[in-house]
């Protein structure tokens, strides 16, 4: 019995080897003659083979100088060299995998030849798909810095041009109205220790190449982009903002969506704490919305850990914010010179001023004022006050804020004098009369100032550059006044 | 698995197209990418790294790839976006094709298109032309 199953079970292994055998047989008939490994490896050596002697000869087969002749020979290169692509994507399910990887590293390398060969007898392509890669010799690296430059000077060079902006200035104030800026582009390009003051809203903010300058700008629409740019403040509500090639600097920021860094050292971060009068309706123009603010929220593209913060950008710490521009539309009237008209105000911020005469009341309430910020802010309210003093020590340049802290300093000192001269020959019963005047007398003081301020308004010399007109006419003013009191 | 089964992811597999978008900062990758989603487009933030959507378009589904960075692309159909006209000052198709030069490239089928990402006028024009030429290219079993 066990021998016959024994004899049983070879039978059938024989015939299930002999069926097998025939498949194989079968199988190896039927095969296409295309579809053999040897076939094709054979068709890809061949055709490689032929393109890589193509391409040794190609200094020979192309004469020199013939870009024509040699563009063409490089596309009928290329385009074999696809059909060949093509021939091993279709015939990779025939062959084994590791045939497969051998041959497309081997077409790659022959395209990367090609690539070399065509850019040795063409090249300066002013825009092509390829690979750049370091290994590309210096002469290369020079011709693409030269396109550069050349872009720069056409297309670029026209734009620049066409654009609103400032070029290339050094130590001045620059002011832009928002009846020029509305929802344009502004370009600044090159300037070096200026202000720049850009009351409105624009559409979008190019900034290149600054050093030592301090921008202020109302809400942009859409995009700022600053590059190469050093030891400068910005300040400014946008909706998006992209930072590159920049080394210490500030920013104080509103932006609605997101702000990044790429390439960046050393720049600090604060919420913006600009103000003018009609900031709010700017919000509006470029469609910002002032409650959402992700200033702290910074991309570094040369930071991807998500675990560590980058050591690229920091947040300035509140002790170390400056507001030094928040009193700028006092000495430049925004709203009263360009929407309501002539209603020019000579409102001086109230900390500045020092208090000629005050009635009980007035000190009891200053008093509880003063307490009440004690008890609330203590902290907030010694540096102001330090602030203030360092204010004061600062000269009168550049800075628009010891201008104002002049303008003060020349009226009170007057009134402060009279006073006195008032006081001391007061002994015959005469009581002084500060500084409180008629109703009359008030309302010719307006008329007179109000003729005043129109006069300034159309002087040329105002409008050519409204800031430098004021300073110069304070520097005069101050003059004027010490010579008369010596 | 069946025959019938490899047949048909073949036939699947072939219907499907890779899109890498390239772009200046700025430009819109993003806003294009978000907009032909159907998504909001008024939160955008600059994209470090890459999205990559799948969407798929005339039965044909594609991958889209929105990065700043190049790569070797042999052959690939090349369609130029002019984003950004319903702003002024922006340049026409025209001048973008002459200051690309792009009538120099002979390896790929480009195509210009203006069009404006935001308003999402002429996105579409362009993806269909960009579809209908990697197709005719590309898949023979139709």
């Amino acid at each position: 019995m066990a021998e016959n199953v024994r004899e049983r079970l070879q039978r059938r292994n024989e015939e299930r080897l002999a069926i097998n055998e025939k498949r194989r047989a079968d199988k190896e008939s039927n095969e296409q003659p295309t579809e053999t490994n040897d076939y094709l490896t054979f068709t890809f050596a061949k055709e490689k083979g032929e393109i890589d002697q193509l391409l040794n000869e190609s200094s020979s087969l192309i004469e020199a100088g013939n870009k024509m002749q040699a563009m063409e020979f490089f596309d009928t290169l290329a385009g074999r060299c696809q059909k060949l692509r093509k021939f091993l994507a279709d015939s990779a399910m025939f062959l084994p995998s590791r045939e497969v990887q051998v041959s497309q590293e081997s077409l790659k390398s022959l395209q990367d030849l090609i690539n070399a060969k065509r850019e040795e007898h063409l090249p300066k392509k002013k825009f092509a798909f390829k690979s750049r890669k370091k290994e590309t010799g210096k002469p290369e690296v020079q011709s693409r810095e030269e396109n550069k430059k050349d872009n720069l000077s056409n297309t670029e060079k026209e734009f620049l041009e066409a654009s609103l902006g400032f070029k290339g200035i050094t130590g001045e104030t620059l002011t832009l109205t928002p009846a020029e800026v509305k929802s344009k582009d502004i370009n600044l390009r090159g300037l070096n220790s200026c202000n720049v003051v850009i009351y409105g809203a624009p559409s979008a903010l190019h900034i290149n190449a600054l050093s030592d300058c301090t921008v202020l700008c109302g809400p942009v629409g859409g995009a700022v982009f600053i590059e190469d740019c050093s030891g400068c403040n910005f300040v400014f509500p946008c909706h998006q903002l992209r930072v590159h090639s920049t080394t210490n600097s500030k920013f104080y920021l509103h932006v609605t969506s997101r702000a990044i860094v790429e390439d960046c050292s050393n720049v600090g971060f604060a919420p913006f704490n600009w103000d003018y009068d009609t900031l709010e309706s700017h919000y509006r123009t470029a469609g910002l919305d002032q409650s959402e603010n992700n200033w702290s929220l910074v991309n570094d593209f040369n930071w991807l850990k998500t675990d560590e913060p980058s050591p690229n950008w920091f947040i300035i710490e509140e002790s170390q914010r400056t507001d030094k521009w928040s009193s700028l539309p006092a000495i430049f009237p925004t709203a009263a010179l360009f929407d309501t008209g002539p209603s020019v105000t000579t409102e001086t911020p109230v900390k500045e001023t020092e208090k000629p005469k005050q009635s009980k009341k007035d000190k009891r309430k200053e008093r509880h004022d003063n307490f009440l910020k004690k008890l609330h802010a203590g902290r907030k309210l010694d540096e102001e006050q330090k602030k203030a003093k360092k204010r004061a020590q600062t000269p009168v340049v550049g800075d628009l804020e010891p201008l104002l802290s002049a303008l003060s300093t020349i009226k009170i000192p007057e009134i402060n004098k009279d006073q006195k001269k008032a006081n001391n020959s007061a002994e015959t019963g005469k009581r002084p009369k500060g500084n409180k005047m008629s109703r009359k007398a008030r309302q010719a003081l307006q008329a007179r100032e109000v003729a005043h301020f129109q006069k300034v308004l159309q002087h040329p010399a105002y409008h050519a550059n409204p800031l430098a007109a004021i300073s110069e006419h304070i520097k005069t003013a101050i003059q004027r006044e010490n010579e008369n009191q010596t | 698995m069946g025959l019938l089964t490899i047949l048909k992811k073949m036939k699947q597999k072939e219907k499907e197209m890779r899109i890498l978008m390239l772009g200046l900062d700025n430009a819109g990758k993003t806003t294009i990418l978000k907009k032909f989603n159907g998504e909001d487009i008024s939160t955008i933030e600059p994209t470090l790294g890459f999205n990559i959507k799948t969407l798929e378009h005339r039965d044909i589904i594609s991958d889209l790839d929105v990065s700043g960075t190049e790569q070797r692309l042999a052959g690939a159909t090349l369609l130029v976006f002019a984003n950004k006209q319903d702003l002024p000052g922006a340049l026409s198709g025209e001048e973008i094709r002459d200051a690309l030069d792009l009538e120099s490239i002979k390896m790929h089928h480009w195509n210009i298109q203006w069009c404006s990402a935001v308003t999402g006028e002429k996105l579409l024009e362009g993806v269909d032309w960009l579809i209908s030429d990697i197709a005719s290219r590309i898949f023979t079993m139709d």
